[in-house]
């Protein structure tokens, strides 16, 4: 009972300030510049299934060219398969000019909504000792884990929140602008050179929940810089570059060792791309694999903030 | 004096082979205003910081209610307010939501507790205000608000008069004098200037480098014992005469004045002795012999 009064105290400090109203207005704008995107690039789909057949047979006859590398003909196999497929079964491409094929494009913003959160995990803790106010939070009769813990599960839900509120506001832009195309309710992705067809609902649940998995990890690092060191400008600073510059740290040490990558826990973040999108830059690595890289380091981050946080004594 | 409700042994706090805090024994009792005195960088706050569980403690304990605030810390700060340095408040809240914020971090107050200690501090009108338009007394006026909130045992204040105004600081003496009497409260009071909190205190504990240097300074002396001047005419036979008929007494003489330390009712017992051997009284004055010379005495120092 208590402990949910704790979160309420933490969500109430994250919603009352300016800061998290403006990232709420950018969320928004980006949501409808992303709609005047869609309607820029839009293509004309009311003849799709022409259009697949003619790329079928362009594709077929580019495989008789037998001088192209294995990845690449596996590629075009699985396209071709995939236009096979909806042809066969009637299901029209997710285009981006659609409601749903909307809804779906803007899950690209989530990737801000993680910066967000590392700006909101990673200085919760911090704010208050800039604040002064971290001793009138430890003379109360609560133990310190349990305010450090609702600080990180206020974070979360505020994180739940975000993510949320997207889904809401691309699917109403998307009605605004594109009302009159529901778009497919079906999503078709390609996994183990097999066509998978799912609700586009199941997928948008997925692509958000790898995205909330993505969130309470980065967050819970953001959150444990912050806690040692006091500082949210180098949590948050921290936290940035790893989450974008992850990739380049993948090159630089897979020239050295293949395995070692596998092993560092923001190489193993966007779960879901293991199956849809870009594809995990690991390389045999699978989902779980991934998960449990995730969990054991988050469950890391945790215990550190909390070890430090326990013991430290509050004198400024 | 009734039970004692904190109970301070053998506090010390080491910090890289150095002693902050060495060795403090003492108690507070309900209903008693202690003092604790010491210059700047003596050890006042990092003893106020191990009381609150904000610090950790080397060596000895902290008991308040019978609950170490080592190993029962939940249930030893449930009876204690406290007010460390400044009371530092959620500025882009209103005084009420802050009230709120440590409201739920308790058990069971209720909301009219509340608008109680709101009024009781004089912040009625200011209280849906965000803390960010307060003055610096307001805010110390709030500060008090959420230290009484759950109606404790014990207030630890640090410091509290930094930044108030006389006004403000006299408003906070009174307040605190009731809160002793009325509602049995103890408190512990920390101040670098003794002159701001002689006046309400009991007792006073004077700590100097980490140490207490004197535990029974009681404030007591200044109702019983004073310190009167005798403006007379011949001051050596005036010494003569008075050390006659008043031999257990000790007279000194100062610039002008004589000086004599007694109770009330002798001195028109004096000033009789005095007429009758036709020496001239031209003025008998009450001289405060106050805690500020015996903690001057004491540390043998400037006290700030």
């Amino acid at each position: 009972m208590r402990g949910l009064r704790l979160i309420q105290n933490e969500t109430i400090k994250i919603y009352k300030r300016k800061v998290f109203w403006i990232m709420l207005i950018i969320l928004i704008a980006i949501s409808i510049l992303w709609a005047f995107i869609a309607l820029k690039t839009a293509e004309d789909h009311s003849h799709w299934k022409q259009d697949l057949q003619a790329q079928n047979s362009a594709d077929s006859k580019l495989e008789e060219k037998a001088d192209q590398d294995m990845a690449a003909i596996t590629e075009q196999k699985n396209e071709m398969a995939m236009n096979k497929y909806r042809l066969e079964h009637n299901i029209k491409p997710l285009y981006s000019n659609t409601v749903m094929g909307f809804v779906d494009s803007s899950t690209e913003i989530a990737s801000i909504i993680s910066i967000f959160l590392v700006i909101i995990g990673g200085s919760i803790v911090s704010q208050e000792y800039s604040w002064g106010t971290m001793k009138m939070l430890l003379i109360r009769p609560i133990h310190r884990w349990k305010i450090l813990l609702s600080k990180f599960l206020s974070v979360v839900l505020i994180g739940i929140a975000y993510l949320m509120i997207n889904f809401i506001i691309s699917f109403i832009v998307g009605l605004i602008f594109f009302g009159g195309d529901f778009g497919s309710t079906r999503f078709l992705y390609e996994h183990h050179n097999m066509v998978q067809d799912v609700s586009v609902f199941f997928h948008l649940l997925q692509v958000y929940g790898s995205h909330l998995a993505d969130i309470i990890v980065i967050t819970a690092f953001a959150f444990m810089i912050s806690t040692l060191f006091k500082s949210n400008a180098l949590a948050i600073g921290l936290s940035i570059a790893i989450y974008y510059g992850g990739n380049l740290v993948s090159v630089i040490l897979s020239a050295f060792n293949e395995e070692i990558p596998k092993y560092i826990f923001f190489l193993n973040l966007g779960l879901y791309d293991h199956y849809v999108g870009g594809g995990s830059p690991l390389v045999h690595t699978s989902v779980t694999f991934s998960a449990c890289i995730l969990a054991v380091y988050f469950i890391l981050f945790m215990l550190i903030s909390l070890l430090v946080f326990e013991k430290r004594d509050v004198a400024e | 004096m009734s039970e004692a409700i904190i109970q301070v042994r053998h506090l010390t706090k080491r910090i890289k082979q150095k002693n902050l805090v060495e060795d403090l024994n003492f108690d507070i009792h309900r209903g008693e205003i202690l003092g604790f005195l010491g210059p700047n960088g003596a050890g006042k706050t990092t003893t106020m910081r191990m009381m609150l569980g904000l610090t950790s403690i080397t060596e000895g304990d902290v008991t308040i209610g019978g609950h170490s605030i080592k190993t029962e810390k939940e249930q030893a700060l449930e009876r204690v307010g406290g007010i460390v340095e400044n009371p530092e408040m959620y500025k882009f809240l209103t005084g009420l939501d802050n009230l709120k914020h440590f409201q739920r971090m308790y058990r069971d107050i209720p909301d009219s507790r509340i608008a109680d200690v709101v009024e009781m501090v004089k912040l009625t009108d200011a209280i849906k205000n965000k803390v960010k338009t307060y003055s610096l007394g307001m805010r110390q006026r709030l500060g008090i608000a959420q230290a009484l909130l759950h109606s404790p045992d014990v207030l630890i204040l640090d410091e509290p008069t930094n930044g108030l105004d006389p006004s403000g600081i006299r408003e906070l003496r009174d307040y605190l004098k009731v809160l002793a009497s009325n509602e049995n409260i103890a408190i512990f009071i920390s101040s670098h200037l003794l002159s701001e909190i002689e006046m309400i205190c009991d007792r006073v504990l004077i700590i100097q480098k980490g140490k207490l240097t004197d535990s029974q300074v009681v404030n007591e002396t200044q109702e019983t014992q004073q310190v009167v001047a005798f403006e007379v005419d011949q001051k050596q036979k005036a010494i003569e005469v008075l050390g006659k008929t008043f031999a257990h007494l000790t007279f000194t003489e100062a610039d002008e004045v004589l000086l004599v330390e007694t109770d009330r009712e002798t001195i028109p017992k004096l000033n009789a002795t005095l007429t009758q051997h036709n020496i001239k009284v031209y003025g008998i004055k009450g001289v405060q012999k106050s805690l500020e010379d015996r903690f001057l005495e004491l540390t043998g120092g400037n006290p700030s």
